[in-house]
């Protein structure tokens, strides 16, 4: 359940972000772009000094998935680093950036407040993953953007094309949006 | 070296609790803890802090009971300030343990990386 105004504010950053970064409201936001613009360091495992056994149990066995996306935090300087799962499809890496990238937009914190002898196991926060998820999507497909592509009647393969993003993004957006009804309603 | 979770433990003394009952059913006492969990923590996933404290509230056991204490040589005999990394993971709900150790071994390797 969204604090009441969240989603107004999500599409209204989008735009913004991509106003001060110096990109067209409807046009593509790479996360790298952002995150330098934030300030955000993005490293793979290529960029660490990792044990063999270790790269290897994160870059995933016998053709499966090792089951991790990303990870942000404050590294030695203080200064926010994401390290990603660079094996992802490029859509799907550009969806977990934005959303690590939305966590420290919406100034989200680890909560320290658990167990401290538990303190190796995760603490998932289901508001803070929500909000993550709904801005870091805003984030990747700005409203303008597809109000502007479904005006182009693109499908929604080419749209996620476009703007490297998964098909499934693009209609979740679509939908959450309403981008199509308003165009249909216009076009009465 | 990090305290870890005795997976094995967990999962065997939830499939002995549970006996012939379904996942389905014994979820539906333990609020907010779905089969699907269930069933990947009795395939030795580690949980989230939130599941396991449910599990352990349902087994009637201490959290202690799957704490499996690791100490460093280094720190007997004096207290040594460890600096606690926090940070914010995106991944599947339920990871097997080694997949955990080698994250936590990534982000102190990323932790320490000059940028």
């Amino acid at each position: 359940m969204f604090e009441r105004g969240f989603k107004t504010k999500a599409e209204k950053l989008s735009s913004e972000f991509r106003t001060k970064t110096g990109i067209h409201v409807c046009g593509v936001l790479p996360a790298q772009h952002l995150a330098n613009h934030l300030n955000v360091g993005i490293l793979t495992l290529d960029d660490l000094d990792l044990d063999d056994k270790i790269k290897s149990r994160l870059l995933g066995q016998n053709g499966n998935d090792s089951g991790w996306s990303a990870v942000i935090l404050n590294n030695c300087d203080n200064k926010k680093v994401i390290v990603h799962n660079h094996l992802h499809s490029e859509a799907r890496q550009q969806s977990n950036l934005m959303h690590e990238l939305a966590h420290v937009i919406c100034g989200h914190t680890v909560d320290d407040s658990h167990v401290k002898h538990l303190s190796f196991l995760r603490k998932y926060d289901a508001q803070q993953e929500e909000e993550a998820g709904f801005l870091g999507a805003a984030l990747q497909l700005s409203r303008p953007a597809l109000l502007w592509a479904v005006k182009e009647k693109m499908s929604d393969s080419e749209i996620a094309l476009y703007f490297n993003a998964s098909v499934e993004m693009v209609r979740f957006r679509i939908n959450s949006t309403g981008v199509r009804k308003q165009i249909g309603f216009k076009n009465r | 070296m990090e305290n870890t979770l005795n997976t094995e433990l967990l999962a065997t003394m939830i499939k002995q609790k549970r006996g012939k009952q379904g996942l389905r059913a014994i979820s539906a006492e333990m609020a907010g803890v779905s089969a699907a969990t269930l069933s990947r923590i009795e395939q030795g996933k580690i949980p989230d802090v939130d599941t396991f404290i449910k599990i352990c509230q349902w087994l009637n056991v201490t959290t202690d009971t799957f704490i499996i204490k690791k100490s460093d040589p280094i720190d007997e005999g004096e207290k040594s300030h460890k600096e606690e990394i926090f940070f914010h993971l995106r991944a599947d709900k339920e990871l097997d343990k080694d997949t955990v150790e080698a994250l936590i071994q990534m982000v102190k390797v990323a932790y320490s990386k000059k940028i």
